[in-house]
């Protein structure tokens, strides 16, 4: 969770003039569920953090509870499937319901499911072209022991904006 | 073109060491300020500086004293607990008139508390920390740009004013990320450091008493009360944001700040006249500034991570005039130590204010 929003955070710093990543996690770093919020902006970022996000993305049953029902209405959830058994009664946002865990292990690598969800991200929010965050991820492993997995999260990423492109056709649907 | 990175408040606070030309750095990790050590430890010796993880925050402190004694510009950083483990070198470096910067991440306190966000040590920081009724210098950074900037600023005043000058920030502060413009910052020039420590050689052989009012504690704290009053004249810092025309002023510093800041835009879309007096020294306290501001206002909220300590200051220098509320750690979104206060909250806080008045 935390990399991705400082990969998106990154990525995101040479497209917009202001660019926050707050982490909220203490002791979960070392496992256990944690947070963070990315804003990217033009306009100046007053705040830090906002309680009401455009955006969440949700990989955890707690953090379902937490912030579902926080997305600003006309907002954006994507929910790891694999994950989260529990469905939206909201319909004022738009959901994807996407099986990252699932997707990711049959990649080879369980580890990836949350650039699955970020490529998602990108594709149905548009903010970002995915070469940044290939650039991003390339600019943080490359030279590190991170290097060898970088193959597969290219294509975690290629395969979450799929995911959104082929839902948006008619194809794979969350279940 | 500017050099402009993405980096935590920790990572720009140990830039601001570098730009600030800080030469000594001894520190014991401690989450959540493990950060500016793991920077400082491979960039300050790139620039020809001494970084020294010590075995606790007591010899890191002792080790800064010494060090600054010499002249060096010279810094520690630790969460809470280190800092209380810190008091009686700080409390001795006040006596002494050492220049020291001491960077607080704070912690969840009392004890030896959590590693997530809060705001519980502004009284001990402002109101001295240790014995003796000295003051130090607090400067609050709330954002990464600050971070990098005020410690420059805290290690020309601690030269300028030959004291300790704390820079405290928080969890979220200093874990977050912004884009930084690394810039050096000259704040003026600075008097001779006369007072060093050079050895028995340098000055033929003479020994040197360090100390102008050894014994004399009547002319050590006339002498400290004419240099606070100094400093209260010249060195005040705040923002006032939205302030001009506001009926209602929220006050807060460090991160909450900005959250304070955020609740001001979603406000006056709702066209309501909230502004908020951002403070960036602690002390000295902007006493006149928020009196002006009060005059003007209905009633003040003061918002802190904290049970209510900044709120003291805030009513002592409104001396009863102007209603203070305070939304303090009960306004943090869950109850465990990760919660903490979001604009949105704090914009609950200011309707409910209203709406009762």
């Amino acid at each position: 969770m935390l990399t991705m929003g400082k990969v998106l955070a990154q990525a995101g710093s040479s497209h917009y003039r202001y660019v926050t990543y707050h982490p909220n996690y203490g002791p979960s770093m070392r496992g256990g569920e944690c947070e963070c919020t990315v804003t990217l902006s033009n306009k100046e970022n007053t705040s830090i953090a906002s309680r009401n996000p455009s955006a969440a993305i949700l990989m955890g049953a707690g953090a379902w509870m937490l912030h579902e029902p926080q997305v600003k209405p006309g907002g954006l959830l994507l929910v790891d499937s694999s994950i989260v058994a529990e469905r939206t009664m909201r319909d004022d946002v738009t959901v994807h319901y996407i099986p990252a865990t699932q997707m990711a292990l049959e990649l080879g690598l369980a580890m990836v499911s949350n650039l699955i969800l970020l490529g998602a991200y990108l594709e149905a929010t548009k903010a970002l072209p995915l070469e940044a965050i290939e650039k991003a991820l390339k600019d943080k492993y490359t030279g590190t022991k991170g290097e060898r997995f970088l193959p597969i999260d290219l294509e975690a990423i290629k395969l979450g904006a799929k995911f959104i492109t082929d839902s948006q056709t008619g194809g794979r649907h969350g279940t | 073109m500017a050099d402009r990175r993405l980096l935590s408040g920790n990572e720009a606070i140990g830039w601001g060491a570098i730009l600030g030309e800080c030469k000594a750095f001894f520190g014991y990790p401690i989450t959540p300020q493990s950060e500016i050590l793991e920077f400082l430890a491979t960039e300050l010796p790139k620039v020809g500086g001494v970084f020294l993880q010590t075995e606790d925050e007591i010899a890191a402190v002792s080790m800064v004293y010494g060090s600054s004694m010499t002249g060096t510009r010279t810094m520690s950083a630790t969460s809470s607990p280190g800092i209380s483990l810190m008091q009686e070198t700080v409390s001795l470096m006040a006596y002494l008139k050492v220049p020291s910067v001491i960077v607080d991440v704070c912690r969840f306190g009392p004890g030896s508390g959590m590693a997530q966000t809060s705001q519980t040590d502004y009284r001990q920081v402002t109101k001295g920390g240790g014995h003796g009724g000295y003051r130090c210098i607090v400067l609050a950074p709330s954002s990464s740009q600050e971070c990098c900037d005020l410690v420059q600023l805290a290690l020309w005043l601690a030269d300028r004013y030959q004291m300790t000058v704390y820079v405290l920030t928080d969890a979220t502060i200093g874990q977050s990320c912004e884009l930084v413009d690394l810039k050096t910052r000259d704040f003026g020039a600075l008097p001779d450091k006369d007072w060093v420590i050079r050895g028995l050689d340098a000055r033929g052989g003479v020994r040197q008493g360090f100390h102008q009012h050894m014994w004399d504690y009547v002319g050590y704290h006339q002498d400290m009360n004419e240099k606070y009053r100094e400093i209260a004249e010249n060195e005040i810092k705040y923002e006032a944001y939205c302030a001009d025309d506001a009926e209602v002023i929220l006050v807060a510093y460090g991160y909450v700040s900005r959250m304070a800041k955020g609740a001001v835009d979603l406000v006056r879309e709702e066209g309501l006249k909230v502004g908020l007096l951002r403070l960036i020294t602690l002390w000295p306290f902007p006493t006149n500034t928020l009196r002006e501001l009060g005059s003007r206002a209905r009633r003040v909220l003061v918002v802190e991570h904290s049970s209510g300590l900044l709120v003291e200051d805030v009513e002592c220098a409104l001396q009863g005039k102007v209603p203070v509320h305070l939304l303090g750690i009960w306004g943090t979104h869950r109850r465990d130590s990760s919660g903490i206060i979001y604009p949105e909250r704090i914009v609950e806080e200011i309707k409910q204010m209203e709406s009762v008045a």
